[in-house]
């Protein structure tokens, strides 16, 4: 296990610190740290970087939001066939993600035929080219993404939702807490563990997220949702610059390296404070 | 004035419209390949005309089949996906078992380093292992391919089945061991089957992850090797030269169908493997 | 403080009663026990009572005005749950200050509220720790403190301490009658355990199948009990209960013995009616009931004797050691007015 991914990070870590053309692969010179300085410098890359947090931010905040809510109804007093909803909601989390891209891209982004602005169109909005319009595609690739992603986060909050005690419940109706103070006072500072949990979950897979945008766009309009995976493989595969691409993905994992760092640090002092 | 009941009941009645409202956003964009796949020709007709199946004809499938190749990329992709469940579960269940026997401070270690693991964004892994197989002649193979997802499933894996043996009561141990258990037998005989629901659904998750990779499969599985998410995306190439959208939905369709199958049919494992393990597939 | 009326409270859950017509009345300042076997409706009652669940037909009455459709928070009272309830991100301090907290009371009385509760609780230095710092005991405390801050007009318990170990019960037992004593505050407290009924409460109602059986003092219920099932279920060791005719000179028992009948009773012939005999109440003699001992169990302070009556045991209470010995036969008679007659299809009291 650690051959298998110790050897490509250390290979990775060469490379980037090298002038490796595929076409050239032989005649490799060592650059130390100008590839990083020149990536940093690149209004490409910075784009990229841009791009990539505005989609990984926009599918965490997506996630949790939608996570949290359909969680609530989910547990909600009452609600009958709890596992039928449950097995279909899954759905989208286990459909191959390029699939997925491909069915939002064609049926429901689709200008003319898709269902979003057939929807629209009922409720008066103008047609809009979603995804082939610089401003819109990320805000799409972002909601296709967090459709991806959300049954996760529904999961693992509902599971969490179902752990509390229902005399917790009980004891706050007594205290006189209406629903939202319930949310508020109770539900949601017992929750705080699993929204960290998602949250890191929901951004490590977004910020390394490639094969639905690849579906959907292919990184266009443009440059509109270029992040920085497909920013490195169209590097690395098309312009076949290999040292430039490993730079690209190093860069990315020593961003991923301080978020790591950052959700062990807060990680640990909620353990801290709970014992 | 309307009554607390009434009011209950209402209340009630809008939960249930909004997870329905959910449920639709869901298993719409499966429904709609479904739907378009079904139709003779999917191109120009509105969503409603699609989903009423106006202009059914199965022709699509039997495109699909044909000119997309189906059962060469299928082959790839059930080949990598049943090697990855089988070699992960002959690894990683005495692995993670050994782990779940031994001290705290190594399982912390380990712990921490496939937490690690987790922050590896993909593309990092997926460049230098393409040079790396170029060097090795293991491009353009499975065996190549294999080794990419197991580099991805292994520490998952184990670190999932060690939280389930963790959970094995020290009583059913310790019994077994004054009924006369040896170490095999503690092992095969009273902690396997103990957590053999926690297995399976490991198991699954780990075919649908292999199932769905696309990332890996673009780099490394040069033109042998493409399994159906490559297959799918070179069909889509064609799109603009002519292919036709219903037989791009017949081919989605038939891609995700086993997993779809696996989700419908087997959802409690992988809502318990997801909720355990929380998976990105 | 106020009184508490329950007219004629039924509750159902789809087409599952659970209560039956509860007619209970509660006067002010009274310390109430529903004592009964898990699933007689003891606590959905107190859960009515609560305002947590709706009667489905019935009255709820505190301090003579009718609550039904009162929102719990506005019934002014307080409950203690049997896992507690205490919100595990809170310390002590503010799981005790949520209700006032929600009031909108100044935090400066808030703050003096939970430490004049804490003072009586003995809790004042582990205001700031979190329910999961604290043992089951403190833990019983400050769900005992978040009820007596809010000065309610009725306690609720639900089972409070049936997740203390033994010792810690007895103990917790007298602290929630002392804390009654002071506060004086209507009390309504649900058990499963019939000697914490006996000890604490002023009045018992004791439950069955969502049925009151009867209601009286802890005594009243001992001496007179209303039926087979409360005769059975309070006292420790159990009541005996025999099968019996009414023969003309007294009871025939199943293995065709004979015992004297008392004053009061029914005397028509061959009725078929239930007999009851505490433990303590059967005393070792020479004539009497011919019984084979089984088993002798020693508690220290008395002495339990299993005893075979054909395939019925009874169980004979001596407050003196006794070197008596399983297979021996032994003689036993009635104390003279201590036996209860039951009738054996209702089983109501006859005498």
């Amino acid at each position: 296990m650690l051959v298998i991914v110790g050897v490509p990070l250390a290979l990775g870590f060469r490379y980037s610190m090298h002038r490796v053309f595929l076409y050239d692969f032989n005649n490799q010179i060592f650059k130390g740290l100008d590839n990083y300085a020149y990536a940093l410098s690149d209004p490409l890359f910075i784009k990229a970087l841009n791009t990539t947090i505005i989609f990984t931010l926009g599918c965490v905040a997506t996630g949790i939001l939608f996570g949290l809510l359909v969680a609530f109804l989910l547990n909600s007093r009452k609600v009958r066939w709890r596992p039928f909803w449950v097995s279909l909601f899954l759905i989208p989390f286990v459909m191959t993600p390029v699939v997925g891209g491909i069915a939002w891209r064609f049926f429901m982004w689709q200008q003319e035929f898709g269902v979003i602005n057939a929807i629209g169109g009922i409720f008066g909005a103008d047609a809009r080219y979603w995804l082939l319009d610089r401003e819109t595609a990320l805000f799409a690739s972002i909601v296709s993404n967090s459709w991806h992603l959300t049954p996760l986060s529904i999961l693992v909050f509902y599971a969490a939702l179902s752990t509390i005690p229902d005399e917790l419940y009980d004891a706050s109706h007594i205290d006189g807490a209406g629903p939202f103070q319930t949310l508020w006072y109770v539900v949601l500072p017992l929750l705080r563990p699993h929204v960290l949990f998602v949250s890191v979950i929901l951004l490590t897979s977004a910020f390394r997220e490639f094969d639905m945008i690849w579906a959907l766009t292919g990184g266009g309009p443009g440059r509109s949702t270029t992040v920085l995976s497909i920013l490195a493989y169209n590097r690395g595969i098309a312009n076949q610059d290999m040292g430039m691409a490993n730079t690209i993905a190093f860069t990315m994992f020593a961003i991923m390296a301080v978020v790591a760092w950052i959700y062990i640090t807060i990680y640990r002092r909620m353990l801290e404070k709970s014992t | 004035m309307i009554s607390p009941k009434a009011r209950k009941r209402i209340q009630v009645f809008l939960i249930h419209v909004l997870l329905a409202i959910w449920l639709v956003i869901s298993v719409l964009p499966p429904i709609m390949l479904l739907a378009a796949s079904l139709n003779a020709s999917a191109l120009f007709r509105s969503p409603w005309d699609l989903l009423l199946l106006r202009d059914f004809s199965i022709e699509n499938y039997t495109t699909a089949f044909v000119a997309g190749d189906f059962w060469f990329f299928f082959a790839n992709s059930l080949i990598i996906s049943t090697a990855s469940v089988i070699i992960v579960l002959v690894t990683c269940v005495p692995m993670a078992y050994g782990l779940s026997t031994i001290s705290d401070r190594a399982r912390n270690a380990i712990s921490f380093g496939i937490l690690a693991m987790r922050f590896i964004p993909y593309v990092v892994l997926a460049l230098p292992l393409f040079l790396l197989f170029v060097n090795l002649g293991l491009a353009g193979s499975r065996v190549g391919l294999l080794l990419a997802h197991l580099a991805i499933h292994i520490p998952f894996a184990t670190w999932m089945l060690v939280g389930f043996f963790d959970a094995v009561p020290r009583e059913l141990e310790e019994s077994g061991i004054i009924d006369g258990c040896n170490a095999w037998n503690l092992f095969w005989d009273i902690a396997v089957p103990v957590v053999r629901s926690g297995i399976v659904a490991l198991a699954i998750l780990v075919f649908i992850m292999s199932w769905n990779e696309y990332l890996f499969a673009l780099f490394l599985a040069g033109s042998n090797a493409q399994p159906l998410t490559v297959g799918i995306t070179r069909f889509l190439g064609g799109i603009e030269s002519g292919a036709q959208y219903g037989v791009i939905a017949a081919y989605s369709v038939l891609v995700i169908l086993p997993v779809i199958v696996f989700s419908l049919v087997a959802n409690r494992y992988i809502v318990s493997g997801m909720t355990a393990g929380a998976v990105k597939g | 403080m106020a009184s508490l009326d329950l007219k004629h409270v039924g509750k159902s859950f789809g087409a599952a009663a659970v209560l039956h017509d509860v007619e209970i009345e509660i006067g002010d300042g009274e310390f109430v026990v529903l004592v009964g076997p898990s699933g007689c409706g003891k606590s959905t009652l107190l859960r009515v009572i609560a305002g947590l669940e709706e009667a489905t037909s019935g009255q709820v009455l505190i301090g003579g005005e009718e609550v039904n459709d009162v929102h719990p928070k506005d019934r002014d009272i307080a409950m203690v749950f049997q896992n507690y309830g205490l919100y595990p991100h809170m310390t002590a301090a503010r799981n005790m200050g949520f209700a006032l907290k929600l009031q909108g009371t100044a935090r400066a009385e808030i703050r003096s509220k939970i430490e004049a509760a804490a003072e009586i609780l003995g809790l004042s230095s582990l205001l700031d720790r979190f329910p999961r710092q604290l043992s089951g005991g403190q833990r019983q405390r400050v769900a005992m403190g978040r009820a007596i801050v809010r000065n309610p007009k009725i306690f609720l318990f639900d089972e409070p301490l049936s997740n203390l170990d033994a010792k810690l019960r007895v103990q917790m037992r007298s602290e929630i009658r002392a804390l009654h004593q002071e506060l004086s505050a209507t009390t309504v407290y649900v058990t499963h355990d019939q000697i914490e009924a006996m000890t604490m409460a002023d009045k018992i109602v004791a439950m069955l199948d969502g049925y009151v059986m009867q209601i009286g003092s802890p005594l009243d219920l001992y001496d007179r009990p209303a039926n087979t099932f409360v005769a059975s279920f309070i006292g420790s060791p159990a009541m005996n209960l025999l099968d019996a005719t009414v023969v003309h000179d007294g009871l025939s028992l199943p293995t065709n013995q004979v015992i004297a009948v008392p004053e009061s009773g029914p005397h028509e012939s061959h009725r078929e009616i239930v007999l009851g005999i505490r433990p303590e109440d059967l005393i070792l003699s020479d004539a009497g009931l011919g019984l084979v001992v089984k088993a002798v169990e020693h508690t220290g302070s008395e002495t339990h004797v299993l005893a075979g009556l054909g395939e019925h045991t009874l169980t004979v209470l001596l407050r003196e050691r006794t070197s008596l010995a399983p297979g021996q036969n032994i003689k036993v008679m009635p104390r003279e007015g201590r036996i209860h007659l039951f009738d054996q299809q209702t089983g109501k009291r006859l005498n």
